[in-house]
């Protein structure tokens, strides 16, 4: 597996390409599909198979119409369509297979009640705003951050340490360094009591 | 992408080093695999998709134009080594030890050295965007003359250290702890400090 991470400097959103070693990939969350990023797909991706979207945020699917215009894809995310582009639906425990890649949805509501985080080959977490690299997604009410924290600790933090973290903005992560080092997570009530409870 | 397979050895919870099935620590090839490493630091070769946990590296001279790309150095600690004029594309060197360590002329992006201790050490002339820095430790080192774009400091820990001349546009400092930290003729008030300064989306 090979995944390339791109800067949409347009949203300042990660825009990810993910291949297996024969050539079949996917795109995760279509920010913003800029020259750079097509000249990614056609050196590196023999066959465009499939687009995943974390949420339905624009910020993370603006260019799915630009992506759709190129190459025959299907799109996988938590709703029928996006954009006016029929999605293929999928919920949490979904699992896909696309060429060598095993691909598993994850639902983590709390940013948006549709968040998915895709784990990849087992190891690669593909968050979204879910997740990012020192903290967590802005929401709307406490109620929605104690549901995102909730959802975090016992939807993700359960993972293995060394999973790594491709977030849709910011630099890359492992869950170990999240648990050690994120703000968001550290100040959280519910964060508190489970790693009081840890230790006792 | 250095394979995310675990290594073979009953309860080894670290990365396969690439295809053999086993860590670099339970590979029956372990030296082997460092020396071939650190030999391909010296030549300034491609190294690409490997897992290496733990190693130690002292006393080398990377190669002009080494490449670095989508790997994995967690643990590692290197000593008096010199990482100029190379590319750390997409790697991990999270909880790394870097002493007496130098990144002159560089281009980083996507790496990750979160947690990691920098003693003494140089990185000056780079482009560094796009990374964690987050919870690091920097002792008497000098970060000047860098392009930190968008790179996280977050929870870390700057003593003695030098950021003059930086870009810190959008770099993030939330929770940081800098004591004699000079950011003269940088731009620290496009960076993020606190925490009411929005920088999640």
């Amino acid at each position: 597996m090979k995944i390339y991470p791109h800067l949409s400097t347009e949203r300042l959103a990660n825009v990810y390409l993910v291949t297996d070693d024969e050539g079949t990939g996917l795109i995760v969350d279509p920010a913003h599909i800029d020259k750079e990023i097509i000249e990614h797909i056609e050196s590196c991706c023999r066959n465009l198979a499939a687009v995943l979207i974390t949420h339905r945020h624009v910020t993370h699917t603006e260019g799915l119409g630009t992506l759709t215009k190129i190459y025959s894809v299907d799109i996988y995310a938590a709703s029928d369509e996006i954009n006016g582009i029929k999605c293929r639906r999928i919920s949490d425990g979904s699992r896909l297979r696309i060429g060598n890649l095993d691909i598993e949805a994850i639902s983590v509501p709390g940013h948006s009640m549709d968040s998915l985080v895709y784990r990849i080959n087992g190891g690669a977490l593909f968050t979204g705003d879910t997740l990012l690299s020192g903290s967590i997604a802005t929401t709307h009410s406490h109620i929605e951050k104690e549901l995102l924290v909730h959802s975090i600790c016992t939807r993700l933090l359960t993972l293995p340490d060394t999973a790594i973290i491709y977030p849709g903005h910011g630099a890359l992560s492992k869950l170990r360094i999240e648990k050690m080092f994120n703000h968001d997570l550290l100040e959280s009530a519910e964060w508190d009591t489970r790693s009081l409870k840890a230790r006792i | 992408m250095f394979p995310l397979t675990r290594c073979s050895a009953e309860g080894c919870p670290a990365f396969a080093y690439k295809d053999t099935g086993y860590c670099y620590h339970h590979n029956p090839d372990k030296e082997a695999i460092l020396s071939g490493f650190i030999s391909n630091l010296e030549k300034g070769n491609l190294i690409r998709d490997i897992s290496i946990v733990n190693a130690e590296v002292r006393n080398v001279r990377a190669g002009k134009g080494l490449c670095i790309m989508a790997s994995n150095f967690s643990f590692t600690v290197f000593e008096d080594t010199a990482f100029d004029t190379s590319s750390i594309i997409e790697s991990f060197f999270d909880y790394c030890i870097f002493r007496r360590c130098t990144f002159i002329g560089d281009d980083i992006r996507y790496s990750v050295f979160a947690g990691s201790s920098f003693i003494d050490c140089r990185i000056n002339d780079s482009t560094v965007i796009h990374n964690s820095f987050m919870g690091i430790d920097a002792n008497n080192s000098d970060f000047s003359s860098n392009d930190f774009y968008f790179s996280n400091f977050s929870l870390s820990k700057l003593v003695d250290t030098s950021m003059e001349d930086c870009n810190l546009k959008r770099t993030n400092f939330r929770a940081a702890m800098t004591k004699n930290v000079s950011f003269r003729y940088s731009n620290p008030e496009e960076a993020f400090f606190r925490k009411e300064e929005g920088y999640t989306i």
